[in-house]
């Protein structure tokens, strides 16, 4: 029997994968680059109802706490998330005393600004905690400044050199009796969050900073599916998929390296951040020759009978040669580039389709959430694979 | 000089041509309101508005000497000066009805490359002339036309023309398509109009003049008094925390642009006398080079537009139509935008495809004339003598260009101080705007201060000498080496000294000295950042920092968005992502 193939390895396609493969049937993912995942930095959002195959399936990835908490982030405020990455530092239970952030000559890294910022916010005045920078030497080597934070969480990953900073914390803890916990760069591991390992050799809860895009979160991300993956069988191609059509057993998907048969097939491509979605004015940018066909401002990133729409409504053709005015597409104007994703029912599947499902930000669907896209695929799983034995 | 005053100025009553509306009904004269003066001395000038011509008063008047006051209601450059089509032209297009305002542009420029000569660079533009008979005739004429252009060019070290076969076009720009009979070649100067305005108010500030930026002028009122304390009181508010300001002044200048009638009004002085014919232009930004040369394309409607190398990016211009919105908040709409690409892919059909990262408009202050065609209307300057309005020693500057700037300053300037500072004489064409005096090796400096040659380079070309000083915050904190925004690169130090030496209050402000956030990325790495170093030089919350930076990004989303590509989009939704991370996902 033809696998469940899934289309997408950001969290919604690998939670889709997790909770199929559990559910007893044959997995194939088929994995077509970075995404939104790859790109999050660990601060989860999401209103869900937390669904016992959307917790199991964060647990085997092994990266995530799944408590709501209270993050320092690199603007200098403190947020609340519904989960996180467990290198990220949780503030909630921290009272009366300093959090510690040494000093870094790096870019990004303004320690005494950051500090100031962190101690200014009601939370933390709240909670009676002042944001200290210190001079505890954390970069080891002299031009490790301009190394970007992703190769020097990697450096993390080994244990001596773990130690090594554990040792510097300890000295700064030494001199700081007031101390409850170490802010940090997201320096914590990049093959795993090292963030635990770190907090208990040095007493206290040591953590990072919520950063910009392309930190190691992502990366950990990657590698926590790919273990889990491995662990649990589930196949993995690294190809993207260029269409999909229906055949004899189901499905025929083709790739950039390859054709596949699949039974079932849950789409989660993710939304324009990945290029799952396609932004595709009728003109591209404009004024051609008259278009050959008019088509819809928007359309996926690969062949696939499924329809694009918003708010329960299929996109429609615009009205003009020259394509919807973006002004009313995208922010701060409008939400609907945001919000435009495939159609589906509220089991995942998609309606006009036998086998076919979808889930994350490939869905259409108010603004994008980790949590909500992680369930969504965790739904199209159950579904999947309870119909297309 | 004064003696070859040109006959561009006509200093004194201004009657609108054509068919304006007749004079009888002209609002009638109002006396000000008198009031009692502010105890301190009274400033020799007062100047409402803060472009180009607002800051070149500024700093010819200070330069003789005179005590200066200067409010301007937004930031320096926000109008016209900073949204212009960043060239210094030749006035080429008068050469035909009126060859002296040629030869005055031309000479003009040639000045202000003497004294700023870091912040020009040489664009040369190519003219291709379409195949056919109309053709050939059009390349003789303009052949011919631009071998008259040559005798000016030495005035502004620009080069002769040239004129191309359509080989020698298809060489030297192969992106462009369709039968030519070969192209015209001529010079034009590249300026960032922005930094240019802000140099000039530097240096009247070095000068002893006092300027007040986001401050808007609210009333203005007679004081009694001698001959020496005669004058008038402007009350102003600065628009963000509310602070008042209260100056007399001897002579009030408006110099506020296509704001004129509004400045007018809140001054009591009649509208119509300060008439201006809004014209809105604007500019598409792309992310890299994609001619060689500067291209002049035709548009749908005739129209003559451009496509250009500029600094390190491309530009798209520029549209011309009359304006009636709000003139605090122009914007470019996606129409405009598919309107000059259009133009420009006709020639060069490649630019379908590039990327855009941006739009900016602005609203040219044109002097009005009712009827004409927006293109065929004059961009003389006038001055405007409010004596026969009751307000004797209050005057407005009308219309100008960014390239004949320090003219129109020196004529006002001229004419305020044949009684305030008799027997000066201008100097603003001989002394070097600050920086200009020297413009250092940008290498060398790369190497001593350990930043990239890119950065240095593009240190060199907004601060000249300056860039020294820039650099030397270095050697007291190292972190201010840090690149704060990769796509220009704009370094930690220059976003300080933007706010400690050039009177930047928002990231909007450091935007516009040294264009941060303006390029592929949004401000996607650098906006908050930038909020977070100016709350702190300004000893501000943080929280105030974030408001600027969300403010930026707002704005500037909504000038890139009209010219929203597939991969723009993409960067788009990547931005909105970076934000809910970095402040919660119930602000937006």
């Amino acid at each position: 029997m033809s696998p469940i193939v899934v289309i997408g390895a950001g969290i919604a396609g690998t939670a889709a994968a997790i909770v199929a493969k559990n559910l007893g049937r044959d997995v194939m993912v088929l994995d077509g680059g970075s995404g939104a995942s790859t790109l999050a930095p660990g601060a989860l959002d999401g209103d869900i109802a937390w669904s016992s195959e959307s917790r199991e399936a964060l647990a085997l990835l092994g990266l995530y706490e799944t408590e709501p908490a209270l993050l320092a982030t690199a603007a200098g405020v403190l947020r609340t998330c519904r989960a996180r990455d467990k290198s990220l530092l949780d503030l909630t239970a921290l009272r009366d005393g300093q959090v510690l952030m040494p000093r870094t000559d790096g870019a990004a890294w303004d320690a005494d600004t950051l500090a100031r910022s962190f101690s200014q916010t009601t939370q933390a005045r709240g909670q009676k905690l002042t944001f200290v920078a210190t001079s505890t030497p954390i970069a080891r080597f002299a031009d490790e400044h301009r190394v970007a934070d992703a190769d020097v969480a990697a450096r993390h990953d080994d244990p001596e050199r773990l130690s090594w900073l554990a040792e510097r914390l300890r000295e700064a803890k030494r001199e700081h009796p007031g101390a409850r916990a170490f802010l940090l760069p997201s320096w914590l591991g990049l093959r795993a969050s090292c963030a635990a390992a770190l907090s208990a050799s040095v007493g206290i809860p040591c953590g990072e900073t919520v950063t910009g895009p392309a930190g190691p979160s992502g990366l950990r991300f990657t590698h926590a599916r790919d273990t889990a993956f491995a662990r649990l069988g589930i196949a993995v191609q690294r190809a993207r998929v260029r269409s999909m059509r229906p055949s004899a057993e189901g499905w025929r998907i083709e790739s950039s390296a390859h054709v596949v048969t699949a039974r079932a097939v849950i789409v989660a491509t993710g939304g324009l951040v990945g290029g799952g979605i396609r932004y595709a004015p009728s003109a591209s940018m404009l004024a051609g020759p008259l278009p050959h066909h008019a088509e819809p401002s928007f359309r996926p990133g690969f062949e696939v009978p499924a329809r694009l729409g918003i708010h329960g409504l299929e996109l429609s053709v615009p009205g003009s040669l020259f394509g919807e005015s973006p002004e009313s597409l995208f922010w701060p104007a409008s939400s609907r580039a945001q919000e435009v994703g495939f159609l589906i029912d509220a089991e995942g599947r998609v309606p006009t389709e036998k086998h076919l499902y979808a889930a994350g930000d490939a869905v259409e669907g108010r603004a994008r959430m980790f949590l909500e896209a992680l369930e969504s695929g965790a739904r199209a799983a159950r579904t999947a694979a309870i119909e297309s034995r | 000089m004064s003696d070859t005053l040109p006959e561009l100025s006509r200093i004194g009553t201004a009657e609108p041509e054509g068919d304006g509306p007749a004079p009888s009904i002209r609002a009638p004269v109002q006396p000000l309101p008198i009031e009692t003066p502010p105890s301190s001395k009274p400033f020799d000038v007062a100047i409402i508005g803060g472009g180009i011509n607002g800051t070149g008063l500024a700093r010819d008047l200070a330069l003789r000497g005179l005590s200066v006051v200067l409010f301007e209601r937004n930031d320096f450059a926000f109008g016209a000066s900073g949204n212009s089509s960043g060239m210094i032209h030749g006035g080429v297009r008068y050469l035909s009805r009126n060859p002296s305002v040629t030869r005055d542009s031309c000479q003009d420029s040639g000045y202000i490359q003497a004294i700023a000569p870091h912040l020009l660079f040489r664009i040369p533009f190519i003219m291709p002339i379409r195949a056919g008979t109309k053709g050939r005739i059009m390349m003789e004429l303009t052949d011919a036309y631009f071998g008259l252009y040559d005798r000016y060019q030495p005035l502004k070290r620009g080069k002769p023309h040239t004129r191309l076969t359509p080989r020698e076009l298809a060489s030297l720009e192969p992106g462009l398509v369709g039968a030519t009979e070969g192209g015209i070649t001529f010079d034009e100067w590249g300026v960032d109009g922005a930094r240019l305005a802000i140099l000039n108010a530097i240096d009247a500030r070095t000068h002893g003049a006092t300027l007040h930026v986001h401050t808007s002028v609210e009333s203005m009122g007679r004081t009694e008094g001698s001959k020496d304390t005669a004058g008038y009181v402007l009350a102003a508010r600065h628009m963000v925390t509310g602070e008042r300001v209260r100056v007399h002044a001897k002579r009030v200048v408006n110099a506020t642009g296509a704001w004129g009638p509004v400045t007018a009004a809140l001054t009591k002085l009649p509208a119509d006398r300060v008439r201006v014919r809004p014209g809105k232009g604007i500019h598409v930004m792309l992310d890299r080079r994609v001619s060689n040369y500067g291209i002049l394309c035709e548009a749908v409607d005739g129209r003559h537009i451009f496509i250009m190398p500029w600094e390190n990016m491309s530009t798209l211009g520029t549209t011309d139509d009359d304006y009636y919105g709000d003139l605090d908040d122009v914007v470019a709409t996606s129409e405009e935008v598919r309107y000059l690409v259009q133009g420009v892919a006709r020639h060069m059909p490649k630019v379908r495809e590039a990327r855009a990262v941006g739009t900016y408009a602005g609203v040219r202050p044109t002097l009005y004339e009712y009827g004409k065609n927006e293109d065929a209307l004059s961009r003389e300057h006038m001055i405007v003598d409010h004596a026969e309005d009751g307000a004797p020693g209050v005057y407005s500057m009308i219309g100008g260009k960014l390239a004949s700037f320090r003219l129109f300053a020196q004529e006002m300037s001229d004419h305020l101080a044949r009684d305030l500072a008799p027997g000066s004489t201008c100097t603003t064409h001989k002394r070097p705007l600050p920086g200009g005096e020297r413009v250092p090796e940008a290498l060398t400096l790369s190497e001593e201060h350990g930043i990239t040659p890119v950065a240095a380079r593009r240190l060199t070309y907004r601060h000249g000498a300056i860039a020294e000083e820039v650099l030397a915050r270095i050697g007291r904190r190292p972190r201010e080496r840090a690149i704060v925004c990769a796509c220009e690169p704009v370094l930690e130090a220059e976003v300080r000294h933007a706010v400690t030496r050039e009177m930047a209050e928002t990231v909007d402000d450091v935007a516009r000295r040294t264009r941060l956030g303006l390029g592929a990325c949004g401000g996607l790495h650098c906006a908050l950042r930038c909020g977070q170093i100016v709350a702190e030089e300004r000893d501000l919350a943080p929280q105030d920092g974030i408001l600027m930076a969300k403010h930026f990004l707002m704005n500037q989303a909504r000038a890139r968005i009209p010219a929203v590509g597939p991969e723009q989009a993409q960067s788009e939704a990547l931005l909105l992502a970076h934000l809910h991370a970095q402040l919660g996902s119930d602000e937006s």
